[in-house]
């Protein structure tokens, strides 16, 4: 009984540490570990989290931020060069004569473009012809007369209302979408405004002219801003300061073509009996492009 | 490489990708854990290969490691578990305590050869190692095992007890056998 207890004893002691026991045995030869061992099992730890051995830690980040930090820079310089580089928006832009003056229009808004892309029901080599070129030849300068007059200052928000209207118009008609869309939102802005303020006058709402123009086909027309003609928008006043030569304006429009586009232009001018304009015209031409080959047609204008 | 972060912690940043925590967490058990496995096992290539399959199954668990146990119990246990697959799958080998350093290089013959210490005190020192050596190598399996997990991984008898699958009483028991055999080769020499 009394070894027992002292086995009690001793036992506990040794759970508290305080035995020889440990000691001893704490002083027995350590059992050495091959380092290849070591150093496979470290690789293998190492792999598994990705990292190299001897790596510092927590810098998992640094490969993957500065990988998108750089597709961000080339983002943005792939963005700018679109609108820089002319030759990039040439191919868009109608290659016929005829649709010269088409070009003259504002660019459609991406929202239409948007919209006639997802109307399957319509033609699409109709919608791709009628595609507007996004900048004129001279670049992202250039294309600021083009751009809508910022004379009414609520005219983006209808041109917007409008755009966004376009699918209703569509709905009930059978025009092309992109004829209808495009005029929608390249009209003049003081086109747009007067007929707001038409509307206003006749008491009707946003919601009404919706409700209106989804049951009558007549009512779309009548509510639907018309293309203005090229003529309108070449010579919109409202556009310009009062002070500024109708020429200059008209200039300024048909600078924005390309110089085959422009001499076409003229010619139709000379060919209607405009010979004061058609001779403004070309003097412009000749001073924009003074190297440019002039034909026959127009030598003795 | 030091780092006084506790082994639960180290875990938890391996498994969220820190491999400089592993390493922290590797070279304070690598030791413990060796010398448990071998002298379990008795071969040093045996015991190189449980070593480096315990640590390839804590790598791979990384992921399902939750710190609610303390680490030092879950190394162990991935030990022990994987000590039983091999003697089971190799019936010839038995969980005997024979120190595979024993016939070249004894441990008492190391002890002795210590220079800073007294020709006495190596000679103790000897007596007591080849001793101790002996009566670990008489100890049943499991005893031993009790033994080792405390003296080289530090566990308490519950901590034991979770690693080696039993109750806090049979744990006990076995390590409380352990040092009263112990105690009693080692009481013989003086």
């Amino acid at each position: 009984m009394t070894r027992e207890q002292d086995k009690d004893s001793e036992f506990e002691a040794y759970l508290q540490g305080k035995s020889s026991l440990s000691d001893v045995y704490g002083g027995l030869p350590q059992a050495k570990l091959p380092d290849h061992l070591d150093a496979a099992i470290l690789a293998e730890a190492h792999r598994a989290v990705g990292a190299r051995p001897g790596a510092k830690p927590g810098r998992s980040w640094v490969i993957p931020l500065s990988m998108a930090a750089s597709l961000f820079v080339v983002v943005i310089i792939g963005m700018q060069l679109r609108y820089l580089l002319p030759g990039e928006v040439s191919p868009q832009a109608p290659r016929s004569e005829q649709s010269g003056p088409e070009n003259q229009k504002a660019e459609l808004p991406r929202e239409a473009d948007k919209l006639v892309t997802l109307n399957k029901g319509m033609a699409a080599p109709v919608q791709a012809e009628q595609k507007p070129a996004r900048a004129p030849e001279g670049g992202l300068l250039d294309m600021a007369p083009a751009m809508p007059a910022p004379a009414a200052p609520p005219a983006p928000k209808k041109e917007a209302a409008a755009v966004q209207e376009a699918p209703q118009f569509r709905v009930s008609t059978s025009r092309p979408m992109a004829e209808q869309a495009a005029p929608a939102a390249e009209a003049p802005a003081p086109v747009v405004a007067e007929k707001v303020a038409q509307e206003e006058q006749a008491g009707k709402g946003a919601a009404r002219m919706k409700a209106k123009s989804a049951s009558s086909e007549a009512d779309v027309d009548a509510y639907a801003p018309q293309p203005a003609p090229v003529e309108a928008i070449a010579a919109a006043p409202q556009a310009t300061p009062a002070s500024e030569p109708q020429v200059a304006m008209g200039a300024v429009s048909m600078a924005n073509l390309r110089p085959a586009d422009w001499l076409s232009r003229i010619k139709q001018l000379k060919q209607q009996g405009k010979l004061d304009e058609a001779r403004k015209e070309l003097a412009a031409f000749k001073k924009r492009y003074p190297d440019y080959k002039l034909p026959k047609e127009l030598g003795n204008l | 490489m030091r780092d006084e972060a506790a082994d639960e912690q180290l875990m938890e940043r391996y498994r969220d990708g820190d491999a400089g925590a592993f390493d922290v967490l590797y070279h304070r058990h690598k030791g413990g854990l060796f010398r448990y496995l071998l002298r379990l096992c008795k071969q040093q290539n045996v015991a190189e290969e449980l070593f480096q399959d315990v640590w390839s199954n804590i790598i791979r668990s990384r992921e399902r490691y939750q710190p609610s146990a303390k680490f030092t119990t879950f190394l162990y246990q991935i030990a022990h578990n994987r000590l039983i697959d091999h003697v089971r799958r190799r019936p010839e080998l038995s969980l005997s305590l024979d120190d595979p350093g024993d016939e070249d290089d004894p441990p008492a013959e190391r002890i002795a050869a210590d220079p800073d210490g007294q020709p006495e005190i190596i000679v103790e020192r000897k007596r007591l190692a080849e001793s101790l050596v002996k009566g670990i190598q008489g100890l049943p399996a499991l005893q031993r095992e009790a033994f080792l997990l405390r003296e080289e991984a530090g566990l308490s008898l519950e901590e034991i007890a979770q690693a080696t699958g039993v109750s806090p009483e049979t744990a006990k028991s076995r390590l409380r056998y352990a040092v009263a055999k112990l105690r009693d080769e080692l009481r013989g020499l003086r």
